[in-house]
């Protein structure tokens, strides 16, 4: 019987600083075959495991069509991830997953997408967003908006700014705020104030939104104004969890498991769930 | 179904029979109280056959309070199963127990299999006693859990007197079975059960209408009954800790102070607790005691049947006798059923 408690050991190939606060750690499996044989779906959640500092979910942050490594990128904000911040590229760690269900995995090819995230809920995108870059080569039919506190919370600009310059794409970045001493040459303001100039009409469009509840509340309610079907709003979830496979009970809103019914939830399915903000 | 009849005389030397292969779990007086508990049985003279129920279920024996899942030894884990001896016999245990174990089979092998808890429900097998009356709380027969099994037990006794009818429900039991002193059940026995049966079915309090909870549930969130017991609750947990079916835990790591070995320690976890729905950063999704206290009732009564089918609550009862501010989750029933706001 296999215990789904068991971990496998990975090594740090590389870590990049995003922010103040959030790095990028690439990652591999010790073990070669375990390296070759990992795939995981746009979305999905792994746990990473520190002995003695315990466990915790984290989106995977990577193309899936990378299968040399894989990564996942985390803001330092309590212990586990403290501990986490100390570590340093070869250094070693244990995980398990990938677990959840992604994002709807067919997404009919004349649909338009649209994408909108806050903060750190860009990471469990970035991955749909790699993919469909390799499958439509120009960036139609995908329109990106993309809302952070201040610029230097902005985690992947760099490789935003480069999409919005391929031919056609429409990406648009927004900052809450911007101090003086900080450098942004995109918009101001919330996300929602994006909607004003986005491109995507609702008859054909499928919108993934991923960020803090209270931003997503306002986002789907400014959706559904211009039209949007609540069938059509995809959203990606949160909790803390201890097993990631529907056991540890903790991550439970309403009748659903984020770990195992999400983390990715058709909007319509979840609407009138309690324990929520959104 | 074969039937026989056990004389109380002989549940002496059953149990020394049983003890030759299997370790004996029974029920037990907590000291001079009125308290029960099950534990490990010497000899027949501790076992309290006149007992209700335990307050702590014997969900305990397969998932322990408490338990080493992994150790750490230079840096790496190392998994910890449970280490069974002989295979457990549970002697006496009450038809809603044995529907939360029923219950969390079902848990504990949806999505995945969690082995520690399987290597436990295998080693044990489980010898169900019929309730000699409805307990103070439970409303087993509205949540169709008891008073007596339908399935899943592997001997059923039944109090005639001065001998228990006693029936076979599975290969296990019948083994269970060769090791006493039986006779084969008269017409007359079997009546004589059967009229016990409907006597505790009319005693049971059937004003507790469960019909279509999930729905009642749903509809019912935002109702203020929830405020209402919200306000009394005083966050102590203990409803969910006595709780059979309640399945949550916590996982830890704990190390030595060199920080060289350590453990991963599997708890049990209570959703009436705020850390519980903690997440990063002080966030919490449940930080009123109301969303709490609903989280818990609604989770046995609605949320579980769209999960995995069945109702959690199997009216054992114990929540509603443990509770220190007298919070009874048959009366949210009948708040909701009401349905005023």
């Amino acid at each position: 019987m296999k215990d789904p408690y068991m971990r496998d050991e990975i090594r740090i190939v590389e870590i990049r600083i995003e922010t103040s606060d959030t790095k990028t750690y690439t990652l591999s499996f010790l073990d070669k075959r375990l390296q070759e044989n990992f795939r995981f779906r746009p979305g999905q959640f792994i746990l990473l495991s520190i002995p003695g500092a315990g466990e915790a979910a984290f989106s995977l942050s990577s193309s899936p069509l990378e299968t040399s490594t894989f990564s996942t990128t985390v803001r330092r904000v309590g212990s586990f991830t403290g501990k986490l911040d100390e570590l340093r590229p070869a250094d070693k760690l244990w995980m398990s997953g990938p677990y959840g269900n992604g994002w709807p995995a067919e997404i009919p090819e004349g649909r338009n997408i649209l994408i909108i995230a806050g903060g750190l809920g860009i990471l469990p995108l970035w991955p749909l967003i790699c993919k469909i870059k390799s499958r439509r080569n120009d960036l139609h039919g995908m329109e990106i908006l993309y809302g952070v506190r201040t610029p230097s919370n902005c985690v992947f600009r760099d490789r935003l700014e480069e999409l919005s310059a391929i031919n056609d794409s429409c990406v648009m970045l927004t900052a809450d705020n911007v101090p003086a001493n900080e450098e942004w040459e995109h918009e101001t303001g919330l996300v929602t104030h994006l909607f004003d100039k986005m491109r995507s009409k609702p008859p054909n469009t499928t919108a993934l939104i991923c960020g803090p509840e209270m931003m997503m509340h306002f986002v789907i309610a400014g959706l559904q104004k211009k039209g949007f079907d609540a069938k059509r709003i995809f959203v990606s979830l949160e909790r803390r969890m201890r097993c990631g496979f529907g056991h540890c009970g903790h991550c439970q809103i309403g009748p659903k498991f984020v770990c195992k019914d999400g983390p990715v939830f058709r909007y319509s399915d979840i609407r009138n769930l309690p324990d929520m903000e959104i | 179904m074969n039937a026989v009849t056990l004389k109380k005389s002989n549940i002496d030397s059953f149990l020394k029979n049983l003890k030759k292969n299997y370790e004996v779990i029974g029920p037990k007086r907590k000291g001079q109280s009125t308290d029960y508990h099950f534990d490990r049985i010497a000899s027949a003279d501790e076992m309290a056959m006149d007992y209700d129920n335990s307050i702590i279920p014997p969900k305990k024996f397969l998932l322990p309070p408490f338990e080493t899942i992994m150790r750490f030894e230079k840096g790496r884990p190392v998994p910890q199963y449970p280490v069974l001896g002989r295979k457990q016999v549970i002697f006496g245990i009450r038809s809603c127990d044995l529907s939360s174990f029923l219950y969390l089979d079902m848990v504990y092998s949806s999505h995945r299999t969690d082995p520690r808890y399987r290597l436990r429900r295998e080693n044990l097998l489980t010898i169900v006693n019929t309730c000699p009356d409805i307990c103070d709380g439970g409303f087993c027969e509205s949540m169709g859990s008891g008073p007596i099994p339908k399935v899943g037990f592997d001997l059923l006794m039944t109090d005639l007197g001065n001998r228990f009818l006693v029936e076979t429900g599975s290969e296990n039991g019948a083994l269970l079975l060769g090791m006493a002193v039986t006779s084969p059940a008269t017409l007359a026995e079997l009546a004589r059960k059967k009229r016990t049966i409907s006597g505790l079915m009319r005693r049971a309090s059937k004003n507790i209408d469960v019909r279509k909870l999930p729905g009642l549930i749903n509809a019912g969130l935002d109702h203020g009954v929830w405020a209402e017991i919200g306000e009394k609750c005083i966050d102590c947990g203990q409803c969910a800790m006595v709780c059979p079916t309640c399945f949550c835990f916590d996982i830890q790591d704990r190390m030595e102070p060199s920080l060289e070995r350590g453990e991963r320690c599997r708890t049990w976890d209570v959703c009436l607790l705020q850390e519980f729905s903690g997440v990063a950063m002080g966030g919490n999704f449940r930080r009123a005691r109301k969303d709490r206290l609903r989280q818990f009732q609604a989770h046995n009564l609605g949320y579980s049947q769209a999960q995995f089918g069945s109702p959690k609550c199997v009216g054992c009862g114990r929540c509603i006798r443990v509770c220190p501010v007298h919070i009874d989750i048959r009366e949210t029933i009948k708040a909701l059923r009401r349905g005023t706001r």
